[in-house]
């Protein structure tokens, strides 16, 4: 029981942590709103997050100059705030992609050992 | 096609999106209005999806944004590092570091860097503009424990500079504010997990 609790936690930290590298990899093909953001997450069960974790984190990656945000009148009838990665969000998505590869590589042959 | 939203919705929509701009209080007017501005259009956006104009299924909704407190606080603290960081202003910066401080080593490191380098800079500065109006106390005084910044009465005690600590003692404690809220940035840029632990704080206080 407190194992399985540790590991819950754990995967939610991890998941936590991951986030911003998957906001930032949803942008990669062009501008969303963050409806279209959470959709694409929500796509994979297991990035699936909460609705209110992820405006707060988009409107931090803009104030850190990674995101521009434009309001963008819709068919909707009310304007949609779209993002898109600027030219150091582009620079900083590859080096985490970059060092997730190395990292996950990494993990990958120490796990190595557990396969039968 | 679209859903026409009851009174009632209406109502519970407007109510959750007051009391966001009032939770998120300490943010400036811009970015809360347009926070909340997008948290309105994520909630019009999703009603006509699910196509759920009932009670219900706004309550739902909502339920899964959070309480607008909880929100309020998620954006105020995302935002709150993130805002320290291009700022000078040494307020800011103590409050940022402070709370900060709570969350690990390198915040206390800040908050007393912040703390220790500002105090000085203030002293100096003060020291600085009272010198004229009270010359015979304010100044560089030497004595056998140290210096200090004013007369102490201690044995063996004598001043250094005179008159020329007015422009010294301005520039030291100018620099002692730049040089804190360099090394400031400094820290929170090299700290980045700082951050991170800052964000997951509420998350392991569930």
């Amino acid at each position: 029981m407190k194992t399985e609790d540790k590991a819950e936690r754990w995967e939610a930290q991890f998941r936590k942590g991951c986030l911003e590298l998957a906001i930032l990899a949803t942008l990669l093909d062009g501008r969303l709103y963050g409806l279209e953001i959470l959709r694409k997450l929500e796509g994979n069960p297991r990035m699936a997050i909460g609705e209110g974790t992820v405006y707060p984190i988009l409107a931090r990656l803009k104030s850190e100059g990674l995101l521009e945000s434009q309001w963008v009148e819709a068919e909707a009838g009310h304007p949609r705030k779209y993002y898109r990665l600027t030219r150091s969000g582009r620079t900083r998505i590859r080096e985490m992609a970059a060092f997730w590869d190395e990292f996950s590589g990494s993990l990958d042959s120490l796990l190595a050992r557990l396969q039968p | 096609m679209t859903a026409e939203m009851t009174e009632e919705a209406v109502h519970t929509v407007e109510r959750y999106l007051f009391r966001l701009g009032v939770a998120m209080g300490n943010l400036p007017a811009s970015e809360r209005d347009e926070n909340v501005r997008e948290i309105r259009a994520h909630i019009l956006d999703r009603i006509k999806a699910e196509g759920g104009p009932l009670a219900q299924a706004v309550d739902a909704l909502l339920q899964r944004l959070g309480t607008p407190e909880q929100l309020a606080a998620s954006f105020e603290r995302e935002l709150s590092l993130a805002r320290a960081s291009r700022s000078s202003s040494p307020m800011l910066w103590l409050r940022t570091t402070a709370r900060w401080a709570l969350s690990g080593i390198e915040g206390f490191i800040a908050f007393w860097v912040a703390v220790f380098g500002y105090s000085f800079g203030t002293g100096f500065l003060l020291a600085g503009l009272l010198k004229p109006l009270f010359p015979n106390f304010f100044g560089l005084f030497i004595n056998e424990h140290g210096f200090s910044l004013n007369r102490q009465h201690a044995l063996g005690e004598h001043e250094l500079l005179g008159v020329y600590f007015v422009p010294v003692a301005m520039c030291v404690g100018s620099f002692l504010f730049v040089a804190t809220t360099f090394v400031l940035k400094w820290l929170v840029s090299r700290f980045a997990i700082a951050k991170q632990h800052l964000r997951q704080k509420p998350a392991a206080a569930n």
